[in-house]
């Protein structure tokens, strides 16, 4: 039996393999059933929204949360995010949309809709048997606006990143590896080594200066964002702490404003939501943006 | 380049420039954001491009970042397995791949 997976058809004893303790596809499911009850139990962290207080900040902009409620929004909305990407797993692409078409349902326009939820799975199908609720376009955009709220309450550093202030990777990875290993990281990256050494060399400068920036911005600030900043500049990129330079982008966020005195974590969790979001709606052809405007979400929220 | 999203406004470059940024902090997602920046610089070039000089540096630099944390990550040798690939490097490709095979049959990757 072939079943189909996201992008092929692949025989049915390659999901059913044992990985762990369970299948693939029982993974999936497990999966899915505990993010739902992940979202539910984040889900109670987040700010209460009434009429008024929603209405309230239409107007005067969204209240800065506190440091539970950013947090319950933050892991609400991924995992929002994350149930998405596991019903595209199993699907397609056009899981994103979110066909609840009334025109075409063939039960008669009088009666309730009538949806019959499958066990597991973020799909609800009509009584009718055509047409299809899907959820995942709804918890991608519920996602991004909370996303947004959480960014917002960093006084959305996030969202106003100057793209040309973050240096390229391998200009970071280069900088601190010809401080570790020369020789070794040239005979790897030769080819890259060449083209980029003289901008690597620029960017270590300028990243030297931004750190300058930041650790002054962190001594104005409390010792909370030294903390922080030696964090991220000992972080992932340098698990033995030796390179002190920080990353220019990030000593313009953590030094950007109230930002500077949250958590690491959620700041990431920000970034990566939000550039995901940037990233992958980015490369969906416009005529498929199109479709999913369409069917999925209605016509006055298009930009 | 801007494009109008359903109610959002994308745009590539932002996300790149904070998938970047979350990269390189300490937290448990700068893997996955590694994995994402992954997937823009090795799966979705060898698609269209016949050009991968600006992809392969930063590519080389995520994948040994991750690699030195994540020896064994099925994920990130499938990646270097296709990155090789790309490079020409067909006999160090055929060795990466060959260990995760199971991983592959069922990713894209």
């Amino acid at each position: 039996m072939l079943c189909r997976t996201a992008h092929r058809w692949v025989p049915a004893e390659v999901l059913l393999t044992p990985v762990g303790t369970s299948t693939c596809l029982q993974a999936i499911a497990e999966a899915q059933r505990r993010l739902k009850h992940l979202r539910n139990l984040a889900a109670t962290q987040m700010p209460k929204q009434g009429v008024w207080s929603s209405l309230a900040s239409m107007v005067t902009g969204a209240d800065k949360m506190s440091d539970a409620e950013l947090e319950g929004t933050l892991v609400t909305a991924e995992a929002g995010l994350l149930e998405a990407i596991l019903l595209l797993s199993e699907e397609s692409v056009m899981a994103f949309v979110k066909v609840v078409n009334q025109q075409v349902c063939l039960r008669p326009p009088s009666t309730t809709p009538e949806w019959i939820s499958i066990q597991s799975y973020p799909v609800s199908v009509c009584a009718c048997g055509v047409c299809v609720l899907h959820q995942a376009g709804l918890s991608i955009r519920s996602s991004w606006k909370l996303y947004e709220q959480c960014d917002a309450s960093l006084n959305n550093a996030v969202a106003a990143l100057k793209a040309e202030r973050v240096p390229f990777v391998h200009q970071v990875a280069a900088r601190k590896a010809t401080a570790s290993l020369p020789a070794k990281s040239e005979s790897v990256r030769a080819p890259a080594e060449t083209g980029a050494t003289p901008a690597g060399a620029g960017a270590g400068a300028g990243a030297g200066a931004g750190a300058g920036a930041g650790a002054g911005a962190g001594a104005g600030a409390g010792a909370d964002t030294g903390a922080l900043a030696s964090t991220a500049a000992g972080g992932y990129y340098d698990p033995d702490g030796s390179a002190p330079a920080l990353p220019e982008g990030y000593s313009g966020i953590l030094s950007g404003g109230a930002s500077s005195d949250q958590d690491d974590a959620v700041v990431s969790g920000v970034l990566f939501g939000m550039g995901g979001f940037n990233v992958y709606l980015s490369i969906l052809p416009p005529i498929v943006l199109k479709i999913v405007s369409v069917l999925g979400f209605p016509s006055d929220r298009l930009v | 380049m801007w494009i109008y999203c359903v109610f959002v406004v994308v745009n590539r470059d932002r996300g790149m420039a904070q998938l970047r940024l979350c990269f390189q902090t300490d937290s448990i997602r700068a893997p996955l954001a590694g994995i994402v920046l992954l997937t823009q610089h090795i799966i979705i070039p060898s698609f269209f491009a016949t050009d991968m000089s600006d992809h392969l540096p930063e590519a080389t630099a995520i994948l040994d970042t991750c690699l030195q944390r994540f020896p064994d990550a099925a994920i990130f040798l499938g990646l270097q397995g296709r990155m090789e690939r790309m490079r020409g490097d067909i006999p160090a490709a055929i060795k990466v791949r060959t260990g995760v095979q199971w991983f592959l049959d069922i990713t894209l990757l």
